[in-house]
């Protein structure tokens, strides 16, 4: 009859025993010692020696030699309290602890999974484990200690078992194949042992099984793979390649390949959230993370930010709780794909959108081409500066060519040329509005504010709530500032193409006049106003800094990914508010700005 | 009376008092003062001669009849009421119950002993019977030993059973159990048989074979995390969560550890005065400047609202505890 290997190499002796050497030792000591307790319990995940080391004390206080072939031994009782938990079974093991024993020295009951018992048994085991007649010994085991009652904790000698590491059972399943003369790959037997989760017994069981599925005889690195059910570091690090760099259809390929191959959907996304940590923890330790490639990890992981990592897992995650609840998860992992390379291009930068969304033939973009692009021209040798030297005159000046907040942080693949052709200028910062606010002219506000109900008269209903939601509060001959009646909603608005070129149509064909425009929000408005108004009265004031992203170079643009888009609107805010406090000393705004908003202050560069 | 006091009058039997009321909140040494009752009488009659009552389930008629019988031996009989729960305010005695208590305390009979062990328990002192037991009875109080006197018994414990280990190893055991008497002597008995072999016993060991109490395990945790010994924060965080510490309380400890921190940055002062300020342990205090003096206040606050974080997902997401405690591992260090 065919013993599966766990139970054919289960240790025998002490000195068999893989991992747990202290606890070994320590009993072996209590035998020299003749000191053996008379209630013990062990704790400890599952498969890493705990009934083993049960069984082989046992034996040992008995004086069985280790070679014996016997399993079962009269004076050795094993219960699994799993489903003997009543008080009636305890109380049975009470009264039958009282008979002396039969062939050996003690009566030795191991009692497993000891958790499952019922509060009344562990009240009827109490008595008996504290003072248990002195030929009877409790050894006893569990998953989870948290659940005994602390009476019975006080009572007995605890032992923690901990997981075996990777090394020794990967050493451990060598030592077994070997014995079985069967070849292997090493690379497997360490897939299996991470598989494992550092419990032998698992690991042992999926060589069992790797050895059935085995069809050359050896086992080999796809055995491994196809017992553990995950997927190859090279197959996901491909997919996540893909998906980063949105190359979609090939995503697509990968994933229907790997579907083809009979990979288990949920299965490869909880690999890919594995991965996806190591991607991260391989920054700062890469010792810690053990898996069999961790060299490609590395390297992987040194091409992009954490933010992204920790990004990508958050949808990772969403979907993998989605999964679990339906019948076709590899739906989800569709959707997911897409997801995530959707998400990847509203991080990066939107000039696409904005350039390809607004109509190129709408009358603002058809009235003066030709001296945007000259405009232009100029700005985008200064803002390929920007990135490097870091100067907020760069930032004032290339005003026209922003289109929003995010395309200054310009990805490396997508050329930095393409800020320019953005059509409808539109910034949402402060800086921008300060900008404005200098050359304000009540009179074309006053136009604006009187055309402004017809504008929004004229908005289609899709973006209609943006436009109600949205005031002209100043305009200079060349530029128009709107105050949206809350932070997300001036950034929302600046990223709708359908809304800006709508409203820079309508502005044109009733004033004839091609607006610059800037998005703000109310709050952002009235610290502005106030700041401006008190540099009227003579206050020194520095205009407001601009968002401090900008001069990240662009080694660091990644990093940029890390403010959420959520977070976006507040930059505009916290420049603004820490206005006042520039009237003293810069350092001393910047102590200050720190203690108010904590390390979330970023000090980018002097001006 | 001290237990020491105790002690010594037991061994004179002759002037022990009738009425004897264990108080304080170290219950290992009171069991161990009861032993030395139990072992100060003749084995012959040692099941007839020290009797004990859980008042849980006992009621007091019971056993004031018990300790009014006389012993057949001629000697001192000792009855002990465990958990008088009724001397607190969570229970109390029936009317008659309470008259015959208090009638036996005004005249108990002096020949026996009753130990009224309330160690661990919460006394009502406005109680009538309270008032007439500490009138009438000697009051033996265990309070836990000063660290000291840990620290003293470990080591002749050791000295005894011929086991070495060094002085700032012993203290390091007694940390990690937060000087608690009776999980230090149960977890000594197995240092003692793994040292027996001759070898001298090391932190190692000590991690191997003791376990350490929860609290000690975060300030281990973030005391690893400032050193930067990765691989050993995550081993800590993985054996707690294998002992099956939840991993919300888990972060919980580590918030508060982090606050701990934060207040130190802020504050900024000596060990002894921080340690007096927050009314925390003066080593903790010293550990807690150390830490201090290599983090600057924004790493810590950006720790701390990373714990918050990983605190809503533990609680909204499945995400895996251990996965989530590597990417904070990886943004704070």
């Amino acid at each position: 009859m065919y013993k599966a290997l766990y139970r054919q190499y289960r240790p025998r002796t002490f000195s068999d025993l893989v991992g747990q050497k202290v606890i070994a030792q320590t009993l072996e000591n209590a035998l020299k010692e003749n000191k053996v307790g008379h209630a013990y319990l062990f704790a400890g995940p599952r498969g890493t020696g705990k009934t083993s080391v049960a069984k082989i004390f046992a034996r040992e206080i008995e004086g069985i030699p280790s070679d014996s072939d016997q399993d079962t031994f009269t004076d050795i009782i094993e219960i699994d309290a799993a489903s003997n938990n009543g008080v009636d079974e305890i109380r049975n093991l009470r009264d039958a602890a009282n008979y002396a024993p039969i062939e050996y020295p003690f009566k030795i009951y191991i009692i497993d999974e000891v958790h499952m018992l019922s509060t009344g048994a562990f009240n009827a085991l109490l008595k008996t484990i504290e003072e248990p007649p002195a030929q009877v010994k409790f050894i006893l085991a569990t998953t989870e200690p948290q659940k005994i009652p602390a009476t019975i904790l006080s009572r007995v000698q605890r032992f923690d078992f901990r997981r075996i590491s990777v090394e020794d059972i990967v050493a451990r399943l060598q030592y077994v194949l070997d014995d079985q003369k069967i070849a292997y790959d090493p690379e497997a037997l360490t897939v299996i042992a991470n598989a494992s989760d550092g419990g032998l017994r698992d690991a042992l069981s999926i060589l069992d099984q790797a050895v059935a599925v085995s069809t050359t005889g050896r086992i080999e690195l796809s055995d491994a793979f196809e017992i553990t059910g995950s997927s190859r570091i090279d197959d996901q690090l491909g997919f996540l390649g893909h998906l980063l760099n949105k190359q979609t259809d090939q995503a697509f390929e990968d994933l229907h390949r790997l579907l083809l191959d009979g990979k288990d959907p949920v299965r490869f996304a909880e690999d890919l959230l594995v991965l996806l940590k190591n991607l991260m923890l391989v920054k700062i330790a890469p010792e810690l993370v053990k898996e069999t490639d961790s060299q490609k990890i590395q390297a992987f992981s040194a091409g992009y930010h954490n933010a992204v990592f920790q990004q990508v897992i958050d949808l990772v995650a969403d979907s993998l709780a989605k999964m679990k609840q339906t019948t076709r998860p590899e739906l989800y992992l569709e959707i997911l794909a897409v997801k995530i390379v959707s998400q990847q291009s509203e991080l990066q930068p939107k000039q696409d959108a904005i350039a390809d969304q607004v109509p190129v033939d709408s009358a603002a973009d058809a009235a003066e081409p030709s001296e945007q692009a000259a405009d232009n021209t100029p700005v985008a040798q200064q803002l390929d500066n920007a990135h490097g030297n870091s100067s907020s005159e760069a930032d004032e000046d290339s005003q026209p060519a922003q289109p929003v907040d995010q395309p200054r942080t310009v990805e490396q693949q997508i050329p930095t040329k393409k800020v320019l052709t953005s059509s409808t200028p539109v910034s949402t910062d402060s800086a921008a509005a300060w900008h404005v606010m200098a050359e304000a002219v009540k009179e074309e506000l006053r136009a604006v504010q009187d055309a402004w109900p017809d504008i929004q008269a004229d908005f289609d209903p899709a973006v209609l709530m943006l436009a109600e939601n949205a005031e002209p509060v100043a305009a200079s001959r060349t530029a128009l500032i709107f105050a949206f009646n809350h932070p997300e909603l001036a950034d929302a608005a600046a990223e709708t193409a359908d809304f800006v070129g709508k409203l820079a149509e309508s502005l044109s064909d009733l004033l004839g006049v091609d607006y610059q425009l800037v998005f703000i929000s109310d709050t952002a408005w009235m610290t502005l106003k106030k700041n401006y108004i008190a540099k009227l009265h003579g206050a020194d004031i520095d205009p407001p800094m601009p968002v401090p992203e900008l001069k990240k170079n662009e080694a660091d643009s990644q990093a940029a990914l890390s403010q959420s888009p959520q977070l976006q609107p507040d930059i505009p805010e916290k420049s603004s508010e820490a206005v006042p406090e520039e009237a003293g000393d810069n350092a001393d705004v910047v102590e200050k700005a720190e203690k108010l908003f904590g390390n979330i202050v970023k000090v980018k560069g002097e001006k | 009376m001290t237990p020491n006091d105790f002690s010594a009058q037991l061994k004179k039997q002759g002037i022990l008092p009738a009425v004897l009321l264990f108080s304080g909140q170290e219950d290992f040494l009171a069991q161990q003062s009861l032993k030395k009752v139990e072992q100060s009488i003749e084995t012959n009659f040692r099941a007839w001669d020290f009797v004990r009552s859980d008042m849980r389930d006992q009621s007091v008629p019971v056993v004031l009849q018990d300790v009014s019988t006389m012993s057949f031996s001629g000697e001192r009989r000792f009855v002990i009421m465990d958990q008088p729960v009724f001397l607190s305010s969570k229970g109390s005695l029936e009317k008659q119950d309470e008259k015959n208590f208090l009638n036996y305390l005004q005249n108990p009979e002096s020949e026996n002993t009753l130990i009224v062990n309330t160690v661990g328990i919460d006394i009502d002192k406005r109680k009538k019977i309270v008032k007439a037991l500490l009138k009438s009875g000697e009051q033996v109080n265990f309070e836990p030993l000063p660290e000291r006197e840990v620290f003293k018994i470990v080591k002749r414990h050791l000295s005894l059973a011929h086991v070495l280990m060094a002085d700032d190893v012993i203290n390091y055991y007694l940390r990690r159990l937060a000087f608690d008497l009776r999980l230090v002597m149960t977890n000594l008995d197995k240092l003692i048989l793994f040292g027996v072999s001759g070898k001298a016993i090391g932190q190692e060991e000590i991690d191997q074979l003791v376990t350490a109490e929860l609290n000690e395990s975060a300030f281990d945790l973030v005391t690893e995390i400032n050193r930067r010994h990765l691989d050993k924060a995550l081993q800590l965080y993985v054996n707690l969560i294998d002992r099956g510490e939840a991993p919300i309380r888990i972060n919980a400890l580590l918030q508060s550890q982090y606050r701990l921190l934060i207040q130190a940055k802020a504050l900024s002062i000596n060990d002894t005065q921080l340690a007096q300020k927050l009314k925390i342990h003066p080593y903790r205090a010293k550990l807690a400047n150390q830490a201090v003096s290599v983090q600057t206040m924004p790493q810590l606050s950006n720790a701390y609202l990373d714990l918050a974080k990983i605190d809503f997902r533990l609680k909204s997401t499945t995400l895996d505890p251990t996965m989530l405690f590597e990417m904070f591992l990886s943004n704070n260090v």
